[in-house]
């Protein structure tokens, strides 16, 4: 268990420092630090962009499976209600990237790499 | 190329718990409740799977009620929890899982409860200070908080919120569906109630999970039926699952 959570804690800490190095205007929602966040889980807030509501789409179309939802400003059910609940922007598109033993930094690299591309399309 | 990064939502299962069900499947299709030889094969297979589990959280075997996997434990442990306690107040967050959420949430709207919610900031940490108020400004309460936030990652601090609760006297729940399997749980040192496990969330099989239960408190089942789990959960035992 030791030896997953080494790995995995650095495949995340690999992932945040990529993103906020290629990708203008990420920011991470919920805490980073990893004394206080679990860490399997990143949630990355991205710019506002045309066509938010397509960035989960499109990283599907990747090949590349995550989660997400942004806060909803409406009180409706549609949307996160953890992210509604702390605050965040609606307006900024939210992916949560959750990983295990299994991922890889290649698997990063190559995330990474597309969401820089989806992020200049739309911004 | 194809990437998994939802392994919040699910994981893949691991061979060695394929190898381990596939024998399990091939072999052993007694009922456990059985008293003949088919039955006691399986019924050893459960009672080691659940040794293993007490072994690693470190408390007792008595103490680890298999499950069809979090949310019914998180329902068993709450509903049944409040009820047979005769509590009148809970106590959770708004970013708790829909499985703990919806649940107070309904026992409040049916009028058994009177539901108060602790603040969070901005990055989803509990205001510990609020928690300790709204244990005093209120009767004897539930407490439902999250071990790690599903969406977020933004843990609580367990040990401080035990510690809190034993003062006040309150019960306390922690959902660690997305904890357990990721950092030791020691049930002897941790001052709660109730915690919970889904294995499909550590490379187990779904459909599968526990309720541990404090040895110190009693609750009805949920689901009444046979007397398997020893009377606190009715149904026949998912072998293949608790084996994986």
């Amino acid at each position: 268990m030791d030896s997953h959570q080494a790995y995995i804690q650095d495949l995340k800490s690999y992932m945040k420092a990529k993103l906020e190095q290629e990708v203008t205007g990420v920011k991470f929602n919920g805490e980073t630090d990893p004394a206080k966040s679990l860490y399997t889980v990143l949630n990355v807030s991205f710019p506002e962009m045309e066509m938010a509501d397509m960035l989960l789409f499109n990283l599907d179309i990747a090949g590349i499976s995550a989660s997400g939802g942004s806060a909803c400003s409406s009180g409706t059910d549609i949307g996160s209600h953890v992210l509604t609940a702390i605050g965040a922007n609606p307006d900024r598109p939210s992916v949560r990237f959750s990983f295990s033993k299994n991922n890889t930094k290649d698997e990063v690299d190559y995330t990474v790499a597309k969401l820089k591309e989806l992020c200049l399309v739309s911004a | 190329m194809r990437v998994y990064f939802d392994n919040a939502a699910t994981t893949a299962l691991d061979p060695e718990v394929l190898k381990e069900m596939y024998k399990v499947m091939e072999n052993q299709f007694g009922n456990p409740s059985s008293i003949h030889a088919h039955g006691r094969e399986v019924r050893t297979l459960i009672e080691k799977s659940r040794k293993t589990i007490a072994g690693l959280l470190h408390t007792s075997p008595a103490e680890i009620f298999f499950t069809s996997g979090g949310t019914e434990a998180d329902n068993t442990a709450i509903r049944c929890g409040i009820i047979d306690h005769k509590l009148t107040h809970a106590i959770t967050t708004k970013l708790e899982h829909h499985a703990v959420l919806h649940t107070l949430e309904a026992m409040e709207k049916s009028g058994v409860i009177k539901l108060s919610f602790v603040d969070v900031d901005n990055k989803g940490s509990v205001d510990y200070d609020h928690l300790e108020k709204l244990l005093q400004n209120n009767e004897r309460s539930f407490v439902s908080l999250m071990h790690a936030n599903n969406e977020l990652g933004t843990l609580t601090d367990l040990e401080r919120v035990g510690d809190i609760c034993e003062a006040y006297n309150a019960m306390f729940h922690s959902d660690t569906v997305q904890t357990v399997g990721h950092y030791k749980h020691d049930l002897s040192k941790l001052k709660l109630q109730f915690m919970v496990c889904a294995a499909h969330k550590l490379h187990g099989p779904k459909g599968v999970g526990f309720l541990h239960i404090n040895h110190k408190v009693k609750i009805n089942p949920m689901i009444y039926g046979g007397s398997q789990e020893r009377n606190m959960r009715g149904g026949t035992e998912n072998v293949y699952g608790i084996a994986g």
